[in-house]
């Protein structure tokens, strides 16, 4: 008898380009472009900083100390004298730089911790999730604000505490994605090969949650900018004479009724970062996750 | 080779599988038939080792494949399954030359390379009816049929002596249905495979197995040689079987 094995059908399905479709989603909302672009502005300042200004944000000139803003000092001077304008371009450095750290770190670890309580499930899922529950009590500002002044008030500590009350909602994320996952067919035939559940974890099920988390990551970014700054006013984060915006924001406050650009400038500095952060993790969910389009 | 004896699974008190034994020899396809909830997927599943058998033991040429809640493996690659439902068999985020090498992941290091350029990856995708080329392609751009051609190159890719096929073409047009079924056919000459074939397709059943057993809430209730069976079913549920099958009748003139 002859068989016949071939495929009748060889030919591949065509799809319209994903890249395109979501080019398109993208640029049809007008406020994540804003918020892209004046992202990307930021990071060009952020990159580009020692280019841009004459100044060094941290060398003292007592005799120019407090000066409004003229054409030599676009945003005026601090208290000893140095230039808000370029205090406040390397402050996009540090912000923008520790922000992205923080939020990847407790994207990566709490992705990973909520995949092996996904996939793994039973009593280890359980415990990990409840230890979840107890940090998510917290209002996160509150938590990182008790956590920095325990650690002692420093930058790296301040990051640290930001991503410890970050990690629980990538965790929670991750979980419930991968419960998902793991009842797929391609799960159980990896089973069936032999294949250990580290792999199994590491190649099908992380991969497989991924788009979610980087959806929360960009949404997140402003938020921890925002956290960043919020400690720093505080006094728990940055401490002086680093150039970070809430620390400036903190000592400018002093100087508030008389010297307003102080204070005002990185102000408006924290405000636009968060604020196009927020836009483009909106719009980034709409463009990677169409379900959730309201 | 393959000996089921005495297996029974129960969920809570549920008994899915109750007390079935049954055997299945080198080069034979055996097929499990019976309605949906009658176990054969469960079955299926702790031979291949997805599920621990309440009691009850399955063997390989001999071996024990349980030791209590423990799956003891043979040989990696020795069995492979094909499920029902090739959407979501296939990880799409996975190239197909990826998928269709992810048993050898299995192997050491050492193994694995050696596996790899022993290998001909065309003649595995021309043996299942694709071409080279799509190896670097991902499973959205593959029709249902094509992706369940995937996942028997990934099944054969290993030189199985065994394969467990869970209704592998249940979920594909009736079209492509005949040409997974002659595939599996040519494969199984060609390879010298054994097949335990489970589906509730009386005439797939038909045309696949040497040898059927019938299930009926977790009992297997008949079986025999296929022929025999169809000619002569004993019990009033396989009657009934043949009964839902649509029947062609030749009139005269």
């Amino acid at each position: 008898m002859e068989l016949d094995v071939r495929a009748t059908h060889t030919e591949l399905i065509n799809r319209p380009s994903q890249l395109r479709l979501n080019w398109y989603r993208f640029r049809k909302n007008p406020l994540t472009l804003i918020g892209g672009i004046v992202l990307l502005l930021f990071i060009i300042i952020a990159v580009a900083a020692p280019l841009l200004t004459p100044y060094e944000p941290e060398v003292i000139n007592m005799e120019n100390r407090l000066a409004p803003p003229s054409m030599s000092h676009w945003f005026g001077t601090d208290e000893v004298g140095r230039d808000v304008l370029t205090r406040i371009i390397y402050g996009a450095r540090l912000s923008l730089g520790m922000g992205i750290t923080v939020v990847v770190i407790a994207g990566l670890i709490g992705t990973i911790i909520g995949a092996f309580a996904g996939y793994m499930g039973g009593k280890f899922g359980q415990i990990i999730m409840r230890i979840m529950d107890v940090i998510l009590a917290f209002p996160t500002l509150v938590l990182a604000m008790a956590l920095t002044a325990a650690l002692g008030p420093s930058l790296i500590n301040a990051m640290l505490a930001i991503a410890i009350v970050k990690i629980p909602a990538f965790v929670r994320l991750a979980r419930s994605e991968a419960l998902v996952v793991r009842e797929q067919l391609f799960v159980k035939a990896s089973k069936t090969f032999g294949l250990s559940d580290i792999w199994i974890i590491f190649r099908h099920i992380i991969p497989n949650v991924i788009t979610p988390v980087i959806i929360q990551v960009s949404i997140d970014l402003g938020d921890a900018i925002m956290l960043i700054a919020t400690l720093g006013f505080l006094g728990l984060g940055a401490q002086p004479p680093i150039p970070e915006w809430g620390t400036m924001v903190h000592t400018g406050w002093e100087f508030f009724m008389e010297q307003w650009w102080y204070a005002t400038f990185p102000g408006i500095a924290i405000f636009l970062a968060t604020v196009s952060f927020n836009l483009l993790g909106d719009g980034l969910r709409d463009v990677l996750d169409p379900k959730s389009i309201r | 080779m393959l000996y089921v004896n005495k297996l029974i699974k129960t969920f809570e008190d549920l008994h899915a599988v109750n007390d079935v034994s049954f055997q299945i020899e080198k080069g034979e396809s055996y097929g499990l038939v019976g309605e949906s909830g009658s176990g054969k997927s469960t079955i299926g599943n702790m031979i291949i080792g997805l599920l621990d058998p309440t009691s009850g033991n399955i063997r390989l040429h001999g071996k024990n494949l349980w030791k209590g809640k423990k799956f003891i493996r043979p040989y990696p690659g020795q069995m492979q399954i094909v499920f029902q439902d090739p959407q979501s068999s296939l990880d799409s985020r996975f190239r197909i030359r990826d998928i269709v090498t992810e048993p050898f992941k299995a192997f050491s290091r050492k193994e694995q390379k050696q596996k790899m350029t022993n290998i001909n990856m065309a003649e595995i995708m021309q043996r299942v009816g694709l071409h080279e080329e799509h190896l670097d392609r991902y499973p959205h751009e593959f029709s249902g049929g094509q992706r369940q051609r995937i996942a028997i190159a990934r099944a054969i890719i290993t030189n199985p002596e065994f394969i467990i096929l869970d209704e592998p073409t249940s979920a594909l047009d009736v079209s492509v249905q005949a040409q997974i079924l002659n595939l599996l056919k040519y494969l199984q000459e060609e390879l010298d495979l054994t097949y335990l074939f489970i589906s509730h397709d009386m005439s797939v059943i038909r045309y696949m197995s040497d040898k059927i057993g019938v299930l009926y809430q977790g009992k297997l209730i008949e079986e025999g040689e296929t022929e025999m069976i169809f000619k002569n079913p004993k019990q009033d549920y396989t009657k009934k079987l043949f009964a839902s099958l649509p029947q062609l009748s030749s009139q005269g003139s």
